[in-house]
């Protein structure tokens, strides 16, 4: 349940509420009477449900297109950068079968149902309408944290190598025990294996890096669209805390 | 708690005073810098205490070790290019390692202090096999979106960082194996990286590794045993990369052979000339050396 709220705006808003209005029952309720009303002008002036459906999910589909564009731009060598074939076009090709898979999720999640769903639960309030948007967003960008989960984990393996043969290159290796760099003479078999190793790796990372800064950049933009979408959820708490102190 | 502390001593530097001595165990009264005056701290001023009078057929035999290494660099540059251009074909490279055979015999046989491992040297030729055989299509298509020109400056320059740590059988603190061997390599991966085929790629990996790998204790060895017949080698590799290096630019072959005379025969002059005012100081204040 932690784990949920943590995840899930909606959870998360709705347990401020709920011990907001632990804390100070009159306050709260008006703020929450004000924020149904808020949510009822908000569903008044959006257009119906039938346009938002198209809108919407062009949207999507249309930022689904955009990042398979950004990866076709990656794959002829942007900005002069020098990228590493065979590599590139695997991470390409690997990411590609993964925005096929999104498209499908998406596909799946496409019901009017959701859309109705979120207008719905703007005469909850409009800080529910937020929270279920926010969490309606978070399981379509979904995809995106994975791609950044990998071109993390692939670019911190890659470094970490470099850095360990960088050390090994010199005759240099770190000693654990006792935290420091010792002076090592590896045989010359250990050598040609390392230095490979070391010049292939060193080739390479520039394409992971490259990968890897597309996708934290779309990761963070996600977050801070996220954010400032769970700011107007948390609204009700923040101002009860801000008023009152901190009801918990 | 307290922590007992001994009494600073204070003390009357007007009256007769003890001698001092060099040593740490006695408070002695004399301020902590004291170290015995000016005419005891310089009585133990020594001049030129490690150095070594060469003379000019050393010196020379020295720089030779040089040339001799920048030599086999060389021929592996142009050996690299002929095989670029397709000037020399993958039957000569191989026969170039039936050389490397007869050369090992004479190297286990005649030069090698330490006696042969052939377990280890089975596992090195098994090592070579299986990774270098495994790393090249990965070398070769490592630098394709790269400009010619930027590789081949890059492997130059590692070539030459290879040829300053390198082992030229003077014990120097900048000697070091593993850079030596790491940058040789890298430099060979550079240049190996413009090769069309894998098998011509392989090749020549394998030849950069014997070369970095145990050309620096075979020469050793061979100007320790042999002299001469080392001498009369360098003469050899020296007339045939400047030869050689013709059909790619006059020029540079004649900048190679000014670059031989110079190191070879200007450098051992100059240090002649120089040694003579050379002047170390050695004393107290040298870091202490443990006695062996």
């Amino acid at each position: 349940m932690i784990v949920l709220s943590e995840s899930s705006v909606l959870l998360n808003a709705t347990q401020g509420k709920l011990l907001a209005l632990r804390k100070n029952f009159k306050f709260s309720l008006a703020i929450l009477f004000l924020d149904v009303f808020i949510g009822i002008f908000v569903l008044d002036s959006l257009p119906n449900s039938n346009i938002l459906y198209t809108s919407f999910w062009s949207t999507v589909d249309n930022f689904i297109e955009y990042l398979d564009s950004v990866i076709t731009w990656i794959t002829n060598n942007p900005a002069g950068l020098k990228l590493n074939e065979p590599v590139n076009t695997t991470l390409s090709s690997f990411v590609r079968y993964h925005i096929y898979l999104w498209k499908t999720f998406v596909e799946v999640l496409r019901m009017p149902q959701v859309v109705d769903f979120a207008l719905g639960a703007a005469y909850l309030g409009a800080s529910t309408f937020a929270a279920l948007t926010a969490d309606i967003f978070q399981i379509l960008t979904l995809h995106i944290l994975c791609f950044d989960a990998y071109a993390s984990k692939l670019s911190h393996v890659c470094w970490s190598t470099l850095v360990a043969l960088w050390g090994l290159v010199r005759g240099k290796k770190w000693n654990p025990l006792r935290k420091r760099t010792d002076n090592v003479v590896l045989e010359s078999r250990e050598q040609f294996i390392g230095t490979s190793l070391f010049t292939i790796l060193l080739f390479l990372l520039p394409t992971i890096l490259v990968y890897f800064v597309v996708f934290r950049v779309l990761r963070i933009s996600v977050r801070l669209v996220l954010g400032s979408v769970r700011i107007l959820a948390r609204l009700p708490k923040s101002l009860h805390d801000y008023t009152l102190g901190p009801s918990c | 708690m307290t922590v007992k502390r001994n009494k600073r001593a204070t003390f009357d530097f007007s009256g007769e005073k003890p001698e001092w001595k060099k040593i740490l165990y006695r408070r002695q009264p004399y301020p902590d810098n004291y170290s015995g005056g000016e005419r005891q701290f310089l009585k133990e001023l020594r001049k030129n205490v490690s150095v070594v009078h060469y003379d000019y057929k050393d010196a020379t035999i020295g720089a030779t070790h040089l040339m001799f290494h920048m030599d086999a660099v060389v021929l592996y540059i142009i050996l690299f290019l002929n095989v670029l251009h397709e000037v020399v074909t993958v039957p000569f490279i191989a026969s170039l390692f039936m050389l490397i055979l007869p050369l090992y015999v004479f190297n286990w046989t005649y030069l090698s202090e330490k006696p042969s491992d052939l377990i280890s040297q089975l596992k090195t030729i098994a090592t070579l096999l299986l990774f270098g055989y495994a790393f090249t299509p990965v070398i070769r298509t490592l630098t394709t979106t790269i400009s010619t020109d930027t590789i081949y400056a890059v492997a130059i320059l590692s070539a030459i960082i290879s040829c300053m740590f390198h082992d030229y059988g003077v014990k120097a603190p900048i000697v070091s194996y593993p850079i030596s061997l790491s940058s040789g390599l890298s430099s060979a991966i550079f240049l190996l990286s413009r090769l069309k085929s894998d098998f011509p790629a392989f090749l020549l990996l394998v030849a950069a590794f014997i070369l970095h790998a145990y050309g620096a204790e075979f020469r050793n060895r061979l100007f320790a045993v042999f002299p001469k017949l080392a001498l009369l080698v360098s003469l050899f590799l020296s007339v045939y990369s400047i030869a050689l290096l013709v059909t790619y630019s006059k020029e540079l072959s004649c900048l190679w052979f000014i670059l031989h005379i110079f190191i070879v025969f200007v450098c051992p002059y100059i240090l002649i000339k120089k040694q003579t005012g050379k002047c170390t100081i050695h004393g107290p204040w040298d870091e202490a050396v443990p006695a062996t």
